[in-house]
């Protein structure tokens, strides 16, 4: 019971702090220190010399050089135009089917998903071209907003993601393994948009008007997605072969983008500039978080909290499928009111070893929290999709968060297959890991 | 999105107290100066991992790729932090916040940066105490590279320092500006 109330004291304690408008790396730090002390007894002395060496560990590591550089990456990309070549490549191969150029915002974000890291980013560049010229044509402003909302996030689950890195390196699971767990998911949720866009206009055909203006061949179309296609098989071919770790694929990646800007015509050095800044905060960002939450964690370990509660969630013998149950609705709760890293960082020093405790495996696990996390993203208040394309188009977040409804529900769907069938998150690294 | 850049930079806002707005401006100052060397280093991190790469294909190695990189990542971490806090790159629970009154607000934003700069102050003061005994006993890594340790510890450290300096500044702010204070990028 002790433990019970000094996981609530914790929780209470977080949320209150997290309200009163701290930043989230600070709260955490926070939290770490005022639950060493005050429920674990520490004084002030103690608590210093410890966390302030976790605070170095935690920061010296060679594996969080993929989140810069990943990051660097999508910067770059971002500013250059990828994305129109994207459009204007997809646009073609999507004319014919039912739903018509819709398939742009779903294919764009997959594609963009395989080369970027973050959801926010691929919504933002995927969706810097789409939103406008799906308006122009008359296309459904629900289904082009919603489609892009839901389909942005894929941006976490489909590798690169830099969520994935962050869970790696928490719950010591391989990064790289990771990268190969999304995939498969992540081409299930856009097919599941995919036919949702599709059946959406077979039964209304206003909302996907009949385009003939683009011309342009199979072959043309093709070209203008060489470079994206070219990005992927060298950042995603890199990993999955075994020759590189992530954050040498990430400077792989990032040498190519910047050989192809060069290319182009396009690299300036106030580009590179603006990208490197724009790669620092969003670093900063990221790591800062990871650090923070390597205090909190360590301050949890030292309460003996998460080895307690996971204890004693296994002598009230629950259901591994009600715990997950439970999990997965805590995760879509926090989703409401946190983004997808603090909400990593935060909950799996408790959530990890209960997972574990219960059988399942952490590889698994890592993608069924991503989809959680993408649930966040497209969830209102705080749905940092919703504020890119509220952004992006100037419609209120309410009408965007209904945009992106039935997309929301469709990825409960996709998280309940894999769920059912946890294979389509584990074949491919079975398959692959033989390698890499 | 990491575009995150506005022009409400914090350190431009209201009619000062002249040495608040002089703070204001160092502090500014230094956050850009921190992130400039953090920027650099993610520019150095690009470039060995590639060289390293490089190396890979002739049979070589520079033996201090995992090292040295490391401590770029802490180093960039912590010299970049002043600057994502000024620009608002730092993620925060506005839902509060940004509900309340004007006039209310400021009382909040105060205790966040009151509370961010006792706690990484309190982790400064030790951290400085461990910088100090590396130095002393003249601490090496146990690698090949053998680097005293206390070199990537100090730019972690000044991190911290440059830290605290930036949110005991956005403190004098809030409470110089009170109702008008902006809280810099949002």
């Amino acid at each position: 019971m002790d433990m019970l109330l000094t996981g609530a004291g914790v929780i209470a304690l977080l949320l209150g702090v997290l309200a009163l408008g701290s930043w989230v790396f600070s709260g955490l730090v926070i939290v770490a220190m005022l639950s060493l002390w005050g429920l674990g007894d520490f004084d002030a002395q103690r608590i210093g010399l410890i966390l302030s060496k976790i605070l170095f560990r935690a920061a010296n590591s060679w594996e969080l050089s993929a989140i810069p550089l990943f990051i660097l990456m999508g910067e770059l990309i971002f500013r250059s135009d990828i994305s129109e070549r994207l459009f204007r490549g997809l646009t073609p191969l999507t004319r014919h089917l039912p739903g018509g150029i819709l398939h742009t915002n779903v294919l764009g974000c997959t594609l963009f998903a395989a080369v970027s890291g973050s959801s926010a980013a691929t919504t933002a560049t995927v969706g810097k071209i789409t939103t406008q010229e799906l308006a122009n044509r008359h296309y459904d402003r629900n289904l082009s907003i919603g489609s892009l909302a839901g389909a942005g996030s894929l941006g976490l689950l489909i590798p690169p993601s830099i969520v994935m890195i962050v869970y790696g390196v928490q719950a010591e699971v391989s990064i790289s393994k990771l990268f190969m767990a999304g995939v498969l998911p992540g081409l299930l949720i856009a097919v599941l948009y995919i036919g949702y866009v599709a059946m959406r206009s077979l039964i209304d055909p206003s909302v996907a008007p009949r385009d003939d203006g683009d011309a342009t061949g199979i072959g043309r179309a093709l070209l203008n997605l060489a470079p994206v296609l070219g990005l992927i098989v060298i950042v995603l071919g890199a990993i999955y072969s075994g020759i590189a770790t992530p954050s040498e694929a990430a400077a792989v990646g990032c040498a190519a983008t910047l050989v192809l800007l060069l290319w182009e015509r396009q690299l300036t050095l106030s580009l590179f500039i603006d990208a490197l800044r724009g790669a620092l905060i969003s670093s900063v960002m990221v790591c800062s978080l990871l650090i923070a939450a390597a205090l909190l964690s360590t301050a949890m370990g030292y309460l003996h909290l998460p080895r307690d509660l996971a204890s004693w969630i296994a002598d009230q013998a629950f259901s591994p499928v009600a715990l997950l149950l439970a999990m997965a609705l805590f995760y879509v709760v926090l989703g409401l009111f946190l983004d997808g890293i603090s909400i990593t960082v935060m909950s799996l020093p408790i959530t990890l070893p209960i997972i574990v405790q219960a059988g399942y495996d952490p590889l698994w696990f890592g993608v069924f929290l991503v989809i959680m996390v993408e649930l966040g993203q497209i969830t209102p208040p705080v749905g940092f999709n919703l504020f890119v394309l509220q952004g992006l188009t100037g419609e209120s977040i309410g009408r965007v968060a209904l945009a992106a409804a039935p997309f929301f529900v469709l990825m409960c769907i996709a998280a309940l297959l894999i769920c059912l069938w946890p294979s389509i998150a584990l074949w491919l690294p079975t398959v692959l890991s033989g390698r890499a | 999105m990491a575009a995150s850049e506005s022009p409400g930079d914090a350190a431009t806002g209201g009619n000062l107290n002249p040495v608040v707005a002089l703070l204001s401006r160092l502090s500014s100052a230094l956050a850009a100066l921190g992130a400039g060397v953090a920027m650099l280093l993610v520019v150095y991190m690009l470039g060995h991992i590639l060289f390293e790469i490089g190396l890979r294909l002739f049979g070589r190695s520079t033996f201090i790729l995992d090292e040295y990189i490391g401590y770029s990542v802490a180093a960039m971490t912590f010299l970049g932090m002043p600057y994502a806090l000024v620009k608002g790159g730092l993620i925060r629970v506005s839902l509060v916040l940004e509900r309340l009154p004007q006039g209310w607000r400021w009382p909040l934003e105060l205790f966040a940066s009151m509370s961010a700069l006792l706690a990484f102050g309190w982790l400064a003061r030790y951290w400085t105490l461990a910088v100090e005994r590396s130095y002393a006993r003249g601490i090496i890594s146990e690698t090949m590279a053998r680097t005293p340790l206390w070199i990537p510890q100090c730019a972690v450290l000044l991190g911290l320092y440059l830290l605290c300096f930036t949110l005991a500044v956005r403190a004098l702010q809030i409470l110089a500006q009170r109702q008008i204070f902006k809280p810099g990028g949002q």
